[in-house]
């Protein structure tokens, strides 16, 4: 090797090296046409430096790989120029080619632009002399032109694309340098030393940079596998190239006697450096290169582990900003869940606890739309689709405020369960594709860890909840109880227990289905009212519990006024003004000052409560020794009269202020009362419904006290006006009810009573089974009496016709079921007709 | 990342998509668009003051109580709060207000307002027009940063103007002459210097209006290359005194005057305005390649545009959402304006029906509900050919009250009413039909009967008639005036029928004819009148 060998040397080492690197990368035209000029310029290279070296076959024929690889510069020059800029040119590679190729075999047989030089060896040295003539001229006229061509075509390029300027800017660059070398050999001061080569070495590192520059390849290459073993093999045959002279006779002196050995030694420490080698190569790019990726991957392997360990949803959901902010340090991460079926999706967590947390993804957001059917996608992006033109305003103003830079999919199978939204990237970096396929990967497996946690959530959720109410369950709330009483041994814990009155009563009169909503809103009165500081449950059917930890008599009874006064005007809030009122019986007891045990505390309120509905119901009594004294008292007491006879003396002042104005109606209102009560005791119905069938049927005209008695006791046929008037009395009736609350029971008979059974009464048009029970017994009773009766304005109908009546109107004016039993009633002679005339 | 920038990083596919992705919708994903964006301009328009002054107290809650609560509505409805440009009464802020000629109305102008959203999105579509007229296949355009264009429209405060603005905004593309000295000429001055320019320099895209592109490209042709001043050739690019000399011994050798396609190579071709396809197949000769229609309007902004095949419009998804009165209902409205017709939606039209267009004006924009006044052909609701699957039209014309003439002039009723009143002129009663000529050329027919007995006080022959008319439409229609000086158009044609025809008519049919446009049927049956015995008070 002559002085400069080295640089001959080195300069084929990094072509390979390039060459290896290539091969690792995507491949696409650009890494082809680059492949191409590497293969050139290693040809030019590596023919240069074995015919420096007199390899084997022979120096000429070196001489003419070298002059090919300089003759298909050109050739792959103008095509990776014109692969690089996006515009094949296939009409200029042919040309290219075939001229260069023609040269080349015109030079072959006799040398006929550059023959090959002659071999001089003096002193052992070796030097080759070139014999040039003219023809040479021709060559270097080729290629002066070619380059002028290829600057030319890069100067369009660029003018016409800026972007492309600045990258086509290496390659101009290592163009110059590589003709400059070729002219410098011309140059005395250069004669011996490789400047061609040198030059060349230069524009492959520019082109190198260029392609880094464009992202054709990543640096992360630099570790894989293959370019790791090149590279040590490559490594090792320079080392062993320049060693092996020293190495040989290192050998000899260690194992003089087994010198059969020698080869089988070398090989072993060859293949030895050689991995050795691959290794280190290895370990460094990883370090230099890939040390953010193996970091990545370590903490998604991290994330992983610790989310498939935890069945809490907001755990995860920390975890999942936590990896984020580790990985790709974003600042704003937003996460969205579904919080129920087809519902929209709301800020559920963020990496900042200050932030808004308002903010709402719609159901049909066309981003939403996306990550159903596609994966997480970059803002910019997105705004380039054509879903994006389906966005409000207002959605977009929302992303722009929040920085958004990508949105992400929370996925179980198909269905899209979360929005991952993440903000801008701290420094001036920008969220790119490898940060958006670590987000996908991130939300796959948050996808999993969150769906296995809702179900687990909502299995637990649903394990220790009331379902109607959503209010804690006896079970769990027990299991609360205990707890909470073993930890406030030391302070206080009171205890409520909150009896809805008569609520058996309110099903009977506006059907479960309103006693359940009823329930519901009782229910979120107490939670609203006793908020964070306890826990509230449904303890039995209409009975609730509040467990106050810390709370001390006063407190507890102080809080369940207020619930009290709120359930007490509830219902007057509520749309349909016509329900009863609701009164509650609680009994408070509070440890330690009333118990020690958890048994004990709630036997004192179940005591407690027990008194105040021995005492009348509505009212609050807190627990006290006092209590069960009293309890006996009362019960030996004979009887507990009942309930309703204390509004008998109401009802009688109502009916007696109707009979001094319309006489009939007085006993009209009697008679029904007879006729109904009559048919609800034939119906098997409790004893409270009979009483209210009752008290209903003697107030249930009881609004015609407002009607002129002109239009009452009209002998002729009414007007339209005049009937409208008539009808009115069924809201008059209310109107007067309503004022007395402890009467209320009696509404839903009232109001519905001219309803028809199909629909076509009044007020309200309602029919069948939607009209109470009831209204429906009066409207069978009212209608006998009036049929019956004699009228100023009309005779009273015969019986026989009036069950014709009956019968015929089954199933249109009445529930044919009552009015079947209702004529079974009178013919059997359960029901004896009122014969007292009427006015 | 604006267009330019996308350019020089070669994404052609994201290029296309995002701008030409629309063309691959299905009609539900876009009609899902379409009532995504409506929903949302329904709520801005209920909520602001113009919203409440149509609606009158009404709140729609979903789209199909919009179009039942929103009436049907023209100019008139919005003039008050427009043309005061009272801002705080709009559905959105007003960035610009876009203005154009308001024929027969109360105000000699109209004006829109145009949101920054709404800016934003007629921005896309005019790339998405650009890149189509320069495309021959899918996903292939050849439109690149640097490109020329000879534009052949009006500047702001027309909405044509707003296209060099937008298209700056996007990319780096030159317009002859430069916009900011085309803005203080007049439209021949623009012309002329725009063509000067692009002889020197070369031109790759051309817009304008179709009648317009056709006049100019004709007195190009009639005056050859026009630059025989050597000063005026030295400024010419080399390769463009190369194609000179090229088509001069071209046209030489084929006996013909040099054609525009002699001299440019464009790479593609956009025409707006009415009548277009009267000079499409010429203006294909003259410049060698096929002008694509695009269709934009002041109230609606860019709506419409071909594709690469040139075989009818698709509608933008996001700029209005589209409504369509069926022929035979918009005749009904003519008749009974209290008639309330029942509109059709993108997905409900039928291939080969004639509708009128109704639009409200998605993003902010102030129109609900408003008749445009003009009519499309459904021609497909999909096609083989470009892969398309939603609904494509043809612009077929003008609503018949309105004659538009080469899209210069659009003339009402009440401007020929006035042209004859302000003539003094002795017209009973007079019909006007938009016809064409056999050189499928559009002109204004007025049949007009002189009162009796004027014959004999003075001179009404047709010829007379035609130049007092024309002198006054001139002086009530600057339009009109510059249909002659531009295209050296003189589009009216005078008939004049016997005395008696139109009372004639009326006795028959037991109504009168409609003055503009009248359906063609009942017109022959006029001029049929005068053939006839009929004659006015003897049957």
């Amino acid at each position: 090797m002559g002085t400069y060998g080295y640089i001959s040397c080195i300069a084929l080492f990094c072509y390979v090296f390039m060459l290896l690197l290539m091969l690792a990368a995507r491949r696409n035209k650009i890494a082809n046409s680059f492949l191409i000029l590497l293969i050139a310029m290693i040809c030019w290279t590596g023919g240069s430096l074995l015919m420096r070296n007199l390899f084997w076959p022979g120096y000429v024929f070196w001489y003419h790989v070298s002059l090919f690889g300089l003759f298909a510069l050109p050739f792959g020059y103008y095509r990776f120029i014109t692969e690089f800029a996006g515009k094949t040119r296939k009409g200029g590679c042919i040309f290219y080619g075939a001229l260069y190729l023609l040269l080349f075999a015109l030079n072959v047989p006799h040398g006929l632009f550059l023959a090959p030089p002659q071999l001089l060896q003096e002193n052992g040295r070796t030097a080759f002399v070139y014999r040039t003539n003219w023809h040479v001229a021709l060559l270097f006229v080729a290629g002066g032109l070619t380059v002028v061509h290829i600057l030319s075509v890069l100067l369009r390029f660029c003018r016409k694309n800026r972007t492309m300027g600045k990258q086509f800017q290496p390659i101009i660059i290592g163009i110059c340098f590589l003709f400059a070398g070729q002219l410098a050999l011309l140059i005395p001061v250069f004669e011996g030393f490789p400047i061609d080569i040198l030059a060349g070495l230069v524009n492959a590192f520019l082109i190198l940079y260029a392609l880094i520059r464009r992202r054709l390849f990543q640096l992360r290459l630099l570790a894989s596998e293959g370019l790791c073993y090149g590279v040590g093999l490559l490594l090792n045959f320079v080392l062993y190239f320049n060693l092996s002279p020293y190495l040989t006779k290192v050998l000899e002196r260690i194992l003089p006697e087994n010198s059969s050995y020698d080869s089988l030694a070398f090989a072993v420490c060859f293949l030895g450096t050689a991995m050795l080698l691959a290794f280190v190569w290895r370990e460094i790019m990883k370090n230099v290169f890939v040390k953010e990726e193996l970091q990545q991957a370590e903490d998604l392997k991290n994330f992983s582990e610790a989310v498939s360990k935890s069945l809490c949803v907001r755990e995860i959901l920390g975890e999942i900003i936590r990896v984020i902010q580790r990985t790709i340090q974003v600042e704003g991460i937003y996460i969205c869940i579904q919080q129920l079926p087809d519902g929209d999706y709301q800020t559920e967590y963020s990496d900042r606890p200050l932030d808004d947390r308002s903010f709402v993804l719609k159901k049909d957001n066309p981003m939403v739309c996306w990550l159903k059917k596609s994966e997480g996608i970059l803002m910019r992006e997105f705004r380039t689709t054509v879903e994006y033109k389906a966005m409000w305003e207002t959605e977009k103003k929302q992303l722009r405020d929040r920085k958004i830079e990508a949105c992400i999919g929370l996925k179980d199978d198909e269905e899209l369960v979360g929005v991952l939204l993440l903000g801008e990237k701290k420094g001036r970096k920008k969220l790119d594709n490898n940060d958006l396929k670590l987000m996908n990967s991130i939300a796959s497996v948050a996808s999993i860890a969150i769906k296995n946690a809702r179900l687990y959530e909502h299995a637990y959720y649903e394990a220790r909840t009331d379902e109607l109410t959503g209010l804690l369950n006896r079970k769990y709330f027990t299991e609360v109880l205990n707890e909470e009483f073993e930890k406030n041994k030391d302070g206080s814990l009171a205890l409520v227990l909150i009896n809805l009155d008569d609520f058996k009563l309110y099903n009977q009169l506006y059907g479960t289905r309103q006693g359940d909503e009823t329930l519901r809103q009782v229910g979120e009165v107490i939670r609203a009212s006793v908020g964070e500081n306890g826990y509230v449950a449904r303890y039995t059917g209409k009975e609730f519990a509040v467990l106050l930890p810390k709370y001390d008599v006063y407190g507890a009874k102080s809080l369940t006024e207020s619930i009290q006064k709120q359930i007490f005007y509830m219902n007057q809030h509520s749309a349909d003004c016509k329900l009863k009122v609701l009164t509650i019986s609680a009994g408070i007891s509070a440890a330690p000052y009333a118990a020690r045990t958890v048994k004990e505390l709630l036997e004192n309120v179940d005591m407690a409560v027990y008194h105040v509905k021995r005492n009348g119901k509505n009212g609050i009594k807190v627990f006290d020794t006092l209590i069960q004294e009293n309890l006996t008292a009362k019960e030996e007491q004979t009887d507990h009269e009942h309930i309703y006879q204390e509004y008998e003396s109401t009802i009688y002042a109502l009916t007696a202020a109707i009979d001094t104005k319309d006489h009939y109606t007085f006993q009209h209102s009697k008679n029904v009362a007879y006729y109904a009560a009559e048919l609800a005791r034939a119906l098997n119905l409790n004893s409270d419904v009979i009483e209210i069938v009752r008290q209903a049927a003697l107030l249930h005209d009881i609004g015609k006290i407002g009607i002129p008695e002109s239009i009452l006791n009209k002998p002729g046929k009414l007007t339209d006006e005049e009937y409208e008037v008539i009808k009115g009395h069924v809201e008059a009736s209310i109107g007067i009810i309503r004022h007395l609350p402890s009467l209320d029971y009696v509404i839903p008979a009232v109001i519905g009573h001219h309803e028809r059974y199909d629909g076509k009464g009044y007020p309200r048009r309602i029919a069948g089974e939607n009209i109470p029970l009831t209204a429906r017994i009066l409207c069978v009773a009212d209608s006998f009496d009036a049929m019956t009766s004699k009228r100023c304005y009309k005779e009273g109908i015969p019986v026989e016709r009036v069950l014709k009546i009956l019968r015929e109107e089954e199933g249109r004016q009445f529930d044919p079921k009552l009015a079947r039993v209702f004529e079974g009633l009178v013919e059997n002679g359960t029901i004896h007709v009122v014969k007292e005339p009427a006015v | 990342m604006s267009l330019g920038e996308r350019l020089q990083k070669q994404e052609y596919r994201e290029i296309w998509n995002q701008y030409c992705g629309f063309l691959d919708l299905s009609i539900s994903e876009y009609m899902n668009i379409q009532k995504r964006l409506m929903e949302e301009q329904m709520e801005l328009f209920c909520s602001c003051g113009l919203g409440a002054s149509i609606l009158k107290g009404k709140k729609p809650r979903t789209i199909e109580e919009f179009r039942k609560m929103v009436p049907l509505t023209t100019y008139e409805d919005y003039a008050d709060i427009l043309l005061q440009k009272q801002a705080q009464s709009l559905p959105g802020n007003p960035v610009i207000w876009i203005q154009t000629t308001w024929e027969g109305g109360k105000h000699p102008t109209k004006a829109a307002p145009y949101t920054r959203s709404m800016l934003d999105t007629f921005r896309n579509n005019v790339v998405a027009c650009l890149l189509l007229a320069t495309s021959r296949e899918k996903g292939h355009f050849s439109y690149e940063e640097g490109d020329k264009m000879l534009y052949g429209l009006a500047p702001l405060p027309y909405a044509t103007g707003l296209l060099p603005l937008l298209l700056g905004e996007e990319t780096d593309i030159r317009f002859l002459p430069d916009v900011k000295d085309a803005v203080n000429m007049t439209f021949s001055q623009r012309n002329k210097l725009g063509f000067k320019l692009a002889l020197q320099k070369d031109v790759e895209l051309f817009f304008g209006l179709g009648s317009v592109a056709y006049a100019v490209s004709q007195s190009l042709t009639a005056g050859g290359s026009g630059n025989s001043d050597l000063s005026e050739l030295l400024k010419c690019e080399p390769h463009m005194l190369y194609r000179m000399a090229k088509a001069k011994r071209l046209s030489k050798k084929e006996g013909r005057p040099i054609l525009p396609r002699d001299l440019f190579g464009l790479k593609g071709f956009m025409v707006a305005g009415t009548d277009n396809r009267c000079y499409k197949d010429e203006l294909e000769q003259l410049w060698g390649v096929r002008p694509m229609e695009i269709f934009a309007g002041t109230e609606p902004s860019l709506i419409g545009t071909e594709s690469w095949t040139r075989d009818g419009m698709y509608f933008f998804p996001d700029s209005c959402f589209y409504e369509f009165i069926t022929e035979k209902d918009m005749e009904e409205l003519e008749e009974h304006p209290d008639f309330v017709p029942q509109t059709l939606l993108m997905d409900e039209v039928a291939a080969g029906e004639k509708y009128e267009l109704v639009l409200t004006v998605l993003k902010g924009g102030a129109f609900a509900r408003y008749r445009c006044g003009d009519m499309y052909r459904c021609v497909g609701l999909s096609n083989r050919e470009d892969g398309t699957r939603i609904p494509r039209f043809e612009y077929i014309d003008r609503v018949p009250s309105i004659i538009d003439i080469a899209g210069f002039t659009r003339i009402s009723e009440n401007g020929i009413k006035s042209a004859i009143r302000l003539s003094g002129l002795p017209v009973a009663d007079w019909v006007a039909a938009k016809e064409f000529n056999e050189k499928n050329r559009p002109f204004l027919h007025l049949y007009v009967e002189v009162e009796r007995g004027a014959f004999t006080q003075q001179a009404v022959s047709a010829e007379i008639l035609k130049e007092i008319l024309s002198t006054y439409f001139k002086y009530i229609d600057q339009d009109y005036r510059d249909l002659k000086k531009i295209l050296g158009m003189d589009p009216l044609v005078v008939t004049i029928l016997r005395c008696g025809s139109f009372d004639a008519y009326r006795e028959k049919k037991e109504k009168g004819i409609r003055h503009m446009n009248p359906p063609k049927r009942e017109l022959a049956e006029l001029i049929r009148m005068q053939e006839s015995n009929w004659e006015y008070g003897r049957r």
